[in-house]
């Protein structure tokens, strides 16, 4: 027994000690990234005047896609957002993912559809589409609804690829807020790279207790739910920092669900979103990267710093936490899928920097930390710890992710500084002190649940309420 | 001193005493507190310090307004050289020597200007002149900073500076991209006469996005002479003729014809593709051969360009080619080819009902989908 607690003493102190230190490393290095990025985008993009480009004819055009499963009570104020985005060559093409409630009648009703002959080249397959409806209206010719038996939003998200007639695809979600100018800046980056785009994503924020007029985002404010508040630094913390960052190497693994322009061609050569996984959106990526090196064709990923989509964030544990659990699930599922990309020169910064990144530490992280809370437990009951050592160390873990937090506002403050009211930015900077006691240990729990429900085989996607915009 | 130098003393000592892992963590969590202070202190001073600014501005921003506002006013009603005068004079009160208020004024008439049209927005130009604020967009025009330099090009083009259309034309071949567009679109703007002269030295790309502001300048300014653009046709920069194969298209100059079939041949697959879309949109019987002689030769993505055309032209003459596409296993030139005849009018609509009723379920779909 006291050579088993030797081991796990030594085990605690060199391990997970170094471990430690060269996940912060990493943050340093993400850190010191995207202020690079940031700084480049904002250098390059702030003389930009879109205004003019907005209504373009030339603009290229894009096919919006937005699943819809069972979005009665909003989805028809969401389509009527999307019908009115700044933007000149686009459709709009919504999925009724074979809604239990009256989303289909509430479309049919409010945009006045009729049920049209279409034939649709069926590039991925999918649940059987039972109708594609058009507007009678001319000033609706834009919007295009299928109507199709329940497969997922994975599947949903491919029945609107087959459609889709334009070469650029907008995957949305039906529920979230889109900026009205955010299809330019997303389009933006396909035109001004010079080697070949496959995918550009925005930043999220958290719309939670912010004023929405007619599917429009008015006025920005603190969500007044502590829950809420903490999510909003978590997403700060991740899109400014964490995928901007990877972004600058082209080392992205993920483009959130919520909205992620894409290029249509590829999309349907990699075979369209994955069914199997509830992490479909990071597996697509995954798998468009794959093509792209096995054909050996140049390409990029970009991520946009500015605020374009908005979504309202689970303000209460059971939703917060059945989302962490899907997210941790869709993780390591699409890990596992491209196993065989781990540490492989032939995939570049993906094989060897992004896709060790998120396995080393994205996954490996929060189980080493639990099993490292439970080492501690059992130490402290055997009256094995050393308290002024262990203080240290955990004033070190503590006072690094202060200054990574810190950072993080100052990132937004520099840039897009969306909360204007200093009472906010107050409220903000508190949380990051709060965060590691409260909100940290949720997630914690959450993603090792997450893990242990992988590997019982759980499948579902959890059932996600909302509130709705206020 | 004493106090700072005894506590150096009491932690150094403390710290020598601890195993070496601790020990390194002790320094980074002294060097992550030390960061973390100087890190919040800037949060807050840099608020600080905006909500200030914002206050002053605030402040000499209503009393500039006011005066604009008079301007724009008095313009209407009184001699407009006395109204110039009156305004200037006024100005010349504040503490203009300040550079954040002269700033704030060179900012406030660039966005009035911005908002105004016709006699408005060129008495707002005298004002500008007479109050010596283009001597700010030159000095920004030459400033080391790329930021700078585009944001006085972007202002030069607002306010129309032609004086400054020298400084500009330095700045079109800029190893910059961002510096490059700029100065090319204002370059355009500015001078309405010989303005395209430039894209026969141009050797950098035109990327798709600079393509794209270009274009929506060129189509929107009214130009005093409009060059034909098939001139540029054969550079040896793809981009340039890509460029001004949209112009061409875009001004429907129809002279380019000739120059279009040439180019179907382009090793630029978009060159081709572009080609074959103005055709279509010129009607071009003349290009109907050549575009069928392009088709084995050329990718599903370009089988489906030509087809289109050929919808477009209709001439009557390709309806067994269509008929011929409508059976091909590729859905897109299958659905093209089908859209293709039914732009024929009666003649290919009749060609469709006969295959209907020998075709597949998913070409039957087609049929009935283009002929709903």
């Amino acid at each position: 027994m006291k050579i088993l607690i030797d081991y796990i003493q030594l085990f605690f102190q060199e391990f997970i000690f170094y471990y430690a230190l060269a996940v912060m490393f990493s943050y340093v290095i993400i850190a010191l990234l995207s202020a690079w990025e940031m700084r480049r985008y904002l250098h390059k993009n702030t003389p930009t005047d879109y205004r003019n480009l907005l209504v373009s004819e030339f603009a290229p055009s894009v096919s919006i896609i937005a699943p819809a499963y069972n979005e009665e009570p909003n989805i028809v104020d969401n389509v009527r957002s999307l019908l009115s985005l700044h933007y000149n060559n686009y459709e709009v093409v919504v999925v009724n993912d074979g809604s239990k409630d009256d989303t289909l009648r509430q479309l049919i009703m409010a945009f006045e559809l009729v049920k049209v002959d279409f034939a649709i080249n069926t590039r991925i397959k999918t649940e059987s589409v039972r109708g594609i409806y058009r507007s009678e209206s001319k000033a609706l010719e834009r919007l295009v609804v299928i109507d199709k038996k329940n497969g997922g939003k994975a599947d949903a998200l491919n029945a609107g690829i087959n459609v889709a007639k334009n070469d650029l695809i907008l995957c949305i979600d039906a529920d979230c807020i889109i900026e009205p100018d955010a299809v330019l800046k997303l389009v933006k980056p396909f035109m001004d790279e010079p080697v070949r785009v496959i995918g550009a994503g925005g930043v999220v924020r958290i719309a939670n207790s912010c004023e929405v007029q007619h599917g429009r985002l008015v006025k920005v404010h603190m969500p007044d739910n502590l829950l809420s508040r903490f999510q909003v630094l978590e997403y700060l913390r991740g899109f400014l920092m964490g995928r901007l960052a990877w972004s600058r190497i082209n080392g992205l693994l993920i483009v959130s669900g919520a909205l992620g322009l894409f290029d249509k061609d590829i999309v349907i050569k990699c075979g369209g979103y994955s069914t199997k996984t509830v992490g479909e959106d990071m597996e697509l990526i995954i798998r468009m990267r794959k093509y792209m090196h096995k054909h050996k064709l140049p390409y990029k990923l970009v991520y946009t710093p500015e605020p374009l989509c908005w979504t309202e964030a689970p303000a209460n544990l059971n939703v917060l936490g059945r989302q962490r659990n899907r997210w941790s699930r869709g993780t390591l599922e699409s890990l596992l899928m491209h196993k065989d990309i781990l540490f492989n020169p032939k995939y570049g910064t993906l094989g060897m920097l992004s896709f060790p990144y998120w396995l080393l530490v994205e996954w490996l992280g929060p189980i080493l930390e639990f099993i490292g809370l439970i080492i501690l437990v059992t130490l402290i009951a055997l009256g094995l710890v050393h308290w002024t050592y262990s203080l240290i160390l955990f004033a070190m873990v503590y006072a690094f992710v202060l200054v990574i937090s810190t950072l993080t506002i100052i990132y937004e403050e520099l840039s897009y500084r969306q909360y204007t009211s200093g009472r906010d930015l107050i409220k903000l900077w508190i949380l990051s002190f709060l965060e590691p006691f409260i909100y940290h240990p949720l997630i914690l729990y959450w993603e090792i649940k997450g893990n242990f429900d992988f590997l019982t085989g759980k499948k579902a996607w959890g059932k996600m309420s909302r509130n709705g915009f206020r | 001193m004493e106090t700072f130098s005894f506590s150096a003393t009491f932690i150094l000592g403390f710290l020598d005493e601890l195993p070496p892992r601790v020990y390194l963590a002790s320094w980074i969590l002294l060097i992550c507190l030390a960061l973390f202070c100087l890190l919040g202190i800037f949060l807050i001073s840099k608020r600080m310090i905006s909500n200030y600014m914002q206050r002053r501005d605030r402040y000499w921003n209503a009393q500039i307004v006011e005066i604009m506002t008079q301007f724009m006013v008095r313009m209407d009603n009184a001699d407009p050289a006395d109204s110039l005068r009156k305004t200037v004079h006024e100005f010349e009160q504040l503490p203009f020597k300040k550079a954040y208020i002269r700033q704030l004024l060179y900012k406030q008439v660039i966005n009035y200007h911005r908002n105004f049209t016709g006699n408005s927005a060129d008495k707002l130009r005298d004002l500008f002149r007479k109050l010596k604020l283009d001597s700010l967009t030159e000095q920004k025009l030459k400033s080391w900073d790329s930021s700078t330099k585009i944001a006085g090009i972007l202002e030069a083009a607002e306010m129309q500076l032609e004086n400054l259309s020298p400084v500009i034309e330095r700045l079109i071949h800029s190893k910059s991209s961002e510096i490059r567009i700029e100065a090319q679109t204002t370059y355009i703007y500015l001078n309405k006469h010989h303005s395209f002269h430039f894209l026969k030295e141009l050797n950098e790309p035109i990327l798709e996005w600079h393509q794209l502001i270009l274009l929506n300048l060129i189509t929107h300014i009214k130009l005093k002479e409009l060059p034909l653009f098939s001139t540029w046709l054969n550079s040896s920069n793809s981009s340039v003729v890509e460029l001004c194969l949209k112009l061409v298209l875009h001004f429907q100059q129809f002279e380019a014809q000739d120059k279009l079939i040439q180019l179907l041949e382009h090793p630029d697959v978009k060159i081709q593709s572009l080609s074959i879309k103005i055709l279509g949109e010129f009607e071009a019987v003349k290009a109907e051969e050549s575009l069928v002689e392009r088709y084995a030769l050329v990718d599903d993505k370009l089988k489906v360009e030509i087809i289109h055309a050929l919808g477009r032209i209709a001439s009557g003459k390709q309806l067994n080619f269509l008929l011929e596409a409508v059976k091909s296993p590729v859905f897109e030139i299958a659905f093209e080819a089908t859209q293709a005849l039914q732009n024929h009018g009666e003649p290919g609509i009749s060609e469709l009902r006969k295959a209907y009723l020998l075709a597949p379920t998913i070409t039957k779909e087609m049929i009935e989908q283009v002929l709903a």
